[in-house]
């Protein structure tokens, strides 16, 4: 399923280096720091970028699902020896 | 008795020119001003305040008004202060007001930092709980830092996940965040290829290290440095 990413906003904390913020679907945030080589190569910036919102999708996912998971565990009772 | 005496013998003569006498109204002022001034002034050529004379809303003579006034007109003492908060005081050079406050805050009856959390993040101890927290899959260059917990002297920060992408495979990668309040959250991963950086701001807080391999993923950071890389928290790599 595609998503829709954006460039929210961008740091820059020290030494060259720059942090976009990702946005994915209007949701969760994500930082992704770059450096002066991928900064100043847009193919090697977007793909880059690219990684990093898949990552944070599958880190976003992840915790959805755990979260599904919990919701689901409420109110049930076990057994214990 | 209004102030001034009022002064109507002023409309006639002072004196009865047959007797020699001073009149009525002109005895009665001069009465008056002795019930005034006996008590006020002394009978000295010039007239000082007596130290029974009382100030106009005031019950105590005027000596133990001024009783902690030095003849140089300073207050002599400040053990003589009713009211001793200093916050009536204004803070002056180098702010020891503000410092001491910040003392009593952050130190404790030994003089040591109360807990870790007053203590810049550069300088103090810390385990991450995961055995790795970066890891870089061989085909992509970015590293993914992965959210994680830090075990401090005074609790636990978690910090979230994020990446950074050196741009090509390459290390050792440091990854570290600055967050010189142990706030936790969401921090901006920043990455170097030099091993000094993990010690070159007071807030800096180290996620480890991690080399990069074309081909080959890899880990590192986290408690045991993974398959490629150093640990993080206080241990620097």
């Amino acid at each position: 399923m595609a998503h829709r990413t954006k460039i929210t906003s961008y740091e820059k904390p020290a030494n060259n280096l720059f942090t976009v913020i990702i946005h994915c679907c209007g949701e969760h945030e994500h930082r992704h720091t770059v450096g002066p080589e991928v900064l100043n190569d847009p193919v090697k910036f977007y793909a880059s970028v690219d990684w990093a919102h898949t990552e944070a999708a599958k880190n976003h996912a992840a915790a959805q699902a755990a979260d599904s998971k919990l919701h689901d565990m409420v109110g049930t009772e076990q057994e214990h020896p | 008795m209004p102030n001034p005496l009022p002064a109507s013998f002023f409309q006639g003569p002072l004196v009865d020119p047959k007797t020699g006498k001073a009149n009525y109204a002109f005895l009665k002022w001069l009465q008056n001003l002795e019930v005034k001034t006996g008590p006020t002034l002394t009978i000295a050529k010039d007239g000082q305040i007596q130290p029974t004379a009382i100030i106009n809303g005031r019950t105590e003579g005027i000596s133990t008004t001024v009783s902690n006034i030095n003849p140089t007109g300073t207050f002599n003492s400040l053990g003589n202060v009713v009211d001793t908060s200093t916050d009536h005081l204004t803070d002056g050079t180098g702010k020891p007001l503000t410092g001491g406050k910040r003392g009593f805050v952050a130190l404790d009856t030994n003089n040591r930092l109360t807990g870790t959390f007053r203590a810049n993040a550069v300088n103090v101890s810390a385990v991450p709980a995961a055995a790795t927290n970066l890891s870089n899959n061989g085909i992509a260059t970015a590293i993914s830092v992965a959210s994680f917990m830090t075990q401090f002297g005074d609790g636990q920060i978690s910090y979230n996940s994020g990446s950074v992408d050196p741009g090509s495979f390459t290390g050792p990668v440091y990854v570290y965040a600055d967050d010189p309040t142990f706030a936790g959250g969401a921090v901006t991963w920043q990455f170097s290829l030099t091993q000094t950086d993990q010690s070159a701001a007071n807030g800096r807080v180290l996620a480890g290290s991690i080399t990069t391999v074309n081909g080959t993923s890899k880990t590192g950071g986290g408690s045991t440095g993974g398959t490629g890389g150093g640990r993080g928290g206080r241990q620097y790599t």
